[in-house]
């Protein structure tokens, strides 16, 4: 599948499906990997060798009576704000530390349904607000590849364990980069599907208009394949669109097939302003050479404005707090949670509050509810969400004149443990590239591009509405054109 | 947009309250400090030219085709109000702090008098 021989997901699951290997064994080795590595990496809040192990079984005995689906039995990992019955969910917070919800996720179900089985909950940015996984409550999570270095946020458990063997692939949360970044950071695949495309009913709720399950794993066809199982409209969100899903898996397969016969004539969008200022001079170059790869391989480059880049930034976390102050309303040491108990039912809120969030949410808290606040509401909420809107035209307008986009996922390389979680705006800029996809609910997918001084960079390529096919089908096509290493974890290297 | 987009102690304190969140000693001086700068860096929003432009406030429920997010307001997309099963009562009280006789337990929130 790559460089290093370490085998997809999709591989694994055909192994199986061949008879040639045992899902329980592979979970004993997904599960001793954990034991080994996850003390330095802490990629999980929670995980469960046992459950682990008893699913890899059931698929196996499934399997041999002819009844179970591709990927039973394939050890997955899902972001902690995501509700499971059987683990806790805190989404990384001291206010719903130990909290076990009443009812999975549709996206957990649907991989339930699938047959797959759940590693753990991976850790994050206190509900989904970073992009470091420095925010969580119960320490940071370290970089596989680089361990002084962070994996990204807010999805950085989910990252780190693809990218360190710690299961096979990953289920995150993207609202203005918390799947892509940490991605790009880690060198491992993510999408983040259309707005509507995955239900977030279970999902717990950050930014309502942005959120979006997404999926983190080792190659593009993994990512294509996950998808393929977590997509699809759910009566249970409103918000979830009434669209056919599935395909994208074939989608990736055609393009790997094809490698760089799948570019020949695709005119690809170089966003001028996203290899410019605020970008890493050696990441804009990594980005900058893969498109000429692509011209090699016959795509057409088209360069590209997106002139309100730098504004969507704000607009961005004007509208993403301006939500989240009210969707953490709910958290008031009532109906679950932390509570710290007052007099009065308005005094145990505020005490239940300031004892459960930690700093970051706190700042984002104040900020949602000061550009909500009569005087700046229009001043900022509603010229954010006009801004919103210019966002969405600048891209549409880019994308009739190209096919893709295309630009660096994160504007820099993986920074150092604790070098900007004293500076939230240095801790913002890492999500300049990522937030114009989100503002406008286009999907988008960030591919390994190369390494810099042995960091990985990563690659957004964003659609068409919609178009995660066409996506994931010219992300595999480059993944065979420049086949990336991962690091090996199990016995790999017997092929597809 | 403000002009001045300092933020004062106070004004943290004033949002503070209406987020209904404690703030520990010294908070409230560095959120202002926090604040103060991200919203100076919100400035850039001041000079877009916005003028016609709609509010992108409608989300979701897309049909082929359509987008993830619309400019305008329209009408929201209710599906019919049948009963259906929901959350039992056990479970939605299995995680409260607090809880007798199948109600959540909550401290005074209006005074006898």
């Amino acid at each position: 599948m790559n460089g290093s021989g370490r085998l997809d997901a999709v591989a694994w699951a055909r192994r199986l499906g061949r008879g040639e290997a045992r899902a329980v064994d592979l979970a004993r080795a997904v599960a001793a990997r954990v034991r080994a590595v996850d003390p330095d990496v802490h990629a999980y809040l929670a995980w469960d060798e046992e459950a682990l192990v008893k699913a890899a079984e059931e698929a196996d005995a499934a399997r041999a009576a002819a009844r179970a689906g591709p990927f039973a039995g394939l050890p997955t990992a899902v972001k902690d704000n995501l509700t499971t019955v059987d683990f806790p969910t805190t989404c990384g917070s001291r206010i719903l530390e130990g909290y076990r919800p009443p009812y999975d996720a549709t996206a957990v179900r649907r991989l339930r349904a699938a047959g797959l089985a759940l590693v753990g909950k991976t850790n994050m940015d206190e509900f989904a607000m970073g992009s470091s996984t420095e925010h969580s409550a119960f320490g940071p999570t370290r970089n596989p590849l680089a361990p002084d270095r962070v994996p990204g946020g807010s999805s950085g458990g989910s990252a780190a364990a693809v990218a360190a063997g710690m299961c096979l692939w990953a289920l995150g949360s993207d609202t203005g980069g918390s799947v892509r970044q940490p991605a790009a950071y880690c060198g491992v695949v993510g999408i983040k599907p259309t707005y509507g495309r995955v239900s977030r009913y279970g999902l717990v709720a950050f930014a309502s208009s942005l959120d979006q399950v997404g999926t983190l794993t080792a190659s593009v066809r993994d990512g294509a394949a996950l998808l393929d199982i977590v997509a699809g409209h759910d009566p249970m969100d409103a918000t979830s669109a009434a669209v056919p899903a599935g395909g994208c898996l074939a989608a990736a397969e055609e393009g790997l097939s094809q490698g760089e016969a799948a570019w020949r004539g695709v005119r690809v969008g170089l966003v001028r302003e996203a290899l410019g200022g605020g970008v890493d001079g050696a990441v804009a170059a990594r980005v900058e050479e893969a498109a000429r790869a692509l011209e090699g391989a016959g795509a057409r480059l088209v360069e590209v404005s997106l002139p309100t880049l730098d504004v969507a930034l704000s607009a961005y976390y004007l509208v993403a707090t301006a939500e989240a102050s009210s969707n953490l309303a709910r958290f008031d040491g009532v109906r679950y949670g932390l509570r710290r108990q007052a007099a009065t039912a308005a005094d145990t809120h505020r005490r239940s509050r300031g004892a459960g969030f930690g700093p970051e949410v706190k700042r984002r808290i104040l900020l949602g509810t000061y550009a909500l606040s009569r005087g700046y509401y229009d001043a900022y909420y509603v010229r954010a969400q006009k801004a919103r809107t210019r966002v969405r035209e600048d891209l549409l307008s880019a994308l009739g004149e190209c096919d893709v986009l295309v630009t660096p996922t994160a504007p820099d390389l993986p920074f150092g443990l604790g070098e900007r979680t004293a500076d939230p705006l240095a801790m913002y800029a890492a999500d300049l590239l990522t937030v114009p996809a989100s503002l406008a609910g286009f999907p988008a997918l960030s591919v390994p591009a190369g390494r810099v001084d042995g960091l990985p960079v990563g690659m957004q390529l964003m659609g068409r509405p919609f178009a995660e096919a066409a996506l994931v089908r010219l992300g595999a096509a480059w993944e065979a054109m420049r086949p990336w290493e991962l690091p090996v974890w199990a016995e790999g290297g017997e092929g597809r | 947009m403000a002009d001045e987009a300092a933020i004062g102690r106070d004004e943290v304190e004033v949002m503070a309250h209406l987020a209904r969140l404690d703030l520990a000693d010294g908070e409230a001086e560095s959120l202002a400090r926090d604040l103060g700068r991200i919203l100076a860096a919100a400035r850039a929003l001041a000079a877009l030219d916005l003028e016609g432009v709609d509010s992108a406030y409608r989300v979701g429920g897309g049909e082929e085709g359509e987008t993830g997010v619309w400019p305008g307001t329209a009408e929201a997309r209710l599906r019919p109000d049948e009963v259906a099963p929901g959350l039992e009562r056990d479970a939605a009280l299995a995680a409260a702090p607090a809880q007798a006789d199948g109600f959540f337990l909550v401290p005074t929130v209006v005074e006898r008098t």
